[in-house]
């Protein structure tokens, strides 16, 4: 029963969602990417926003550099060096998509010229994207939740075995075990339905038959002459039988007191209504 | 018979198509695009003066210029010497306007505005460079002397192009 509750296909599926960061150098030159970057598993940065005004003499050099550490070596996972040499004061904005690379990789970030110059207003800003189903046990909505969550059980052993309360996914464990007990009680009262939906149907059967029988007893000449016998001999006509009535004269004990007796206008009514009645059903042949 | 007959059909179908034009066909769509980001907004500091300026109250235009192959097109940009539509005008307007270089996506980009080219109210641009460029323009309008400008509404065009070199 279980292995079945967890190979309902699931028809869900999730989408991708997309953000970008807050302007990151707004008050300082470098930031450290773990406290921009938003905590989802999975997240991964695809591009890098910037805007800045230089301020130099035209004749002076000057290279502006956006750089990001990557996280597990030396090099730089994100680098792009502006050249202003000989070149007068301006704003500059940019867009560089990247190949989508996971958020953890990502070290601190820095923005700086070297040369006689001068950075104001600065943007720098992250396009970042994840999944919300990265980890399918975060959300029940999302696809392959019961499997991820099966396997979960499985693995820790949890199947049948209550898991501790500050298991991660103890929640999770109690909603499971409540539907899957909703499920068992909705299956066994479906069964107990149709159990007693059949028992109800075989009775009805029976009384069918029974009254049959009577009736071909009943029709039968053997059984009719044998009740009638029945009825004959046992006294159950001895009622009638039995009953005396004396001879004599019997008087009316209806006495009228009023020597007028008024007509009743309701039955003449009637009577009229009757005749009308008759006249009109008769006019429709006596034509 | 039948033998005879296809061979017949055969013959005069290739003889119909002795001759043919082929066409190649082939679409060319333009490296450059010219987007306005921001409509210019005349401000009304005095009577008879219409200004893009902010410090006067109005707003300059923003124009961006997208060029998808470098050093192929020069952008043109002529600023206002007159009203598309507006009250009556029975005296003549002062017009200057300017373009200048906003933003850039390159850096080297920035050196569009020591090398552009300005005649008449014309200022052109050498785009030797693929990215976007935003150019802003203003504009300024002085009636008469210092005559008062008729109630109304008034509009003027800037006119962005980008031409093939």
């Amino acid at each position: 029963m279980l292995l079945v509750g967890f190979c309902w296909p699931s028809y869900l599926f999730s989408d991708l969602l997309y953000g970008r960061t807050d302007n990151v150098a707004k008050y300082v030159r470098t930031w450290d990417m773990s406290k921009i970057l938003p905590p989802e598993a999975g997240l991964e940065v695809q591009g890098v926003f910037h805007r800045y005004t230089i301020t130099k003499e035209a004749n002076a050099d000057a290279t502006v550099s956006i750089v990001n550490k990557n996280l597990n070596g030396s090099s730089n996972l994100y680098e792009r060096h502006d050249s202003w040499n000989k070149l007068p004061s301006n704003t500059k904005i940019g867009f560089d998509l990247i190949t989508p690379s996971l958020g953890k990789r990502w070290g601190k970030g820095s923005i700086d010229v070297t040369g006689e110059a001068e950075l104001s207003d600065v943007i720098v800003a992250y396009n970042y994207r994840f999944d919300p189903c990265f980890i399918p046990l975060a959300d029940p909505s999302c696809p392959d939740y019961e499997s991820a969550l099966y396997k979960y059980l499985l693995d820790n052993n949890l199947i049948n075995n209550e898991p501790d309360v500050n298991d991660p996914y103890y929640n999770q464990w109690v909603q499971f075990q409540l539907e899957l007990k909703a499920e068992q009680k909705e299956e066994e009262d479906k069964e107990k339905q149709e159990a007693k939906e059949e028992e109800q149907e075989e009775l009805k059967m029976e009384k069918a038959l029974s009254v049959a029988g009577a009736a071909e007893q009943i029709a039968n000449p053997t059984q009719q002459l044998a009740m009638m016998q029945q009825l004959a001999s046992t006294g159950t006509l001895d009622v009638y039988y039995g009953t005396t009535i004396e001879g004599g004269k019997y008087e009316d004990t209806v006495t009228l007191e009023d020597s007028n007796i008024e007509d009743n206008t309701r039955a003449l009514r009637n009577l009229a209504q009757d005749t009308l009645h008759r006249t009109l059903v008769r006019s429709q042949y006596d034509k | 018979m039948i033998k005879k007959l296809a061979t017949a059909i055969l013959l005069m179908s290739a003889s119909s198509a002795l001759a043919v034009d082929s066409p190649i066909q082939g679409q060319v769509q333009s490296k450059c695009s010219v987007w306005t980001e921001t409509s210019g907004v005349y401000g009304h500091p005095l009577p008879y003066k219409l200004s893009t300026t902010p410090a006067d109250g109005g707003v300059k235009a923003s124009i961006r210029i997208d060029v998808a192959q470098a050093d192929y097109y020069k952008a043109k940009f002529t600023h206002p010497n007159s009203f598309s539509s507006s009250p009556t005008l029975n005296d003549s307007v002062a017009w200057t306007g300017s373009t200048i270089v906003g933003q850039v996506s390159v850096a080297g980009m920035s050196a569009y505005e020591a090398a552009k080219v300005t005649y008449n109210n014309v200022t052109e641009f050498n785009l030797t460079l693929a990215g976007s460029t935003w150019f802003t323009v203003s504009s300024t309008a002085q009636y008469g002397s210092t005559k008062s400008l008729p109630a109304g509404n008034y509009t003027a065009i800037i006119k962005a192009e980008c031409i093939a070199k």
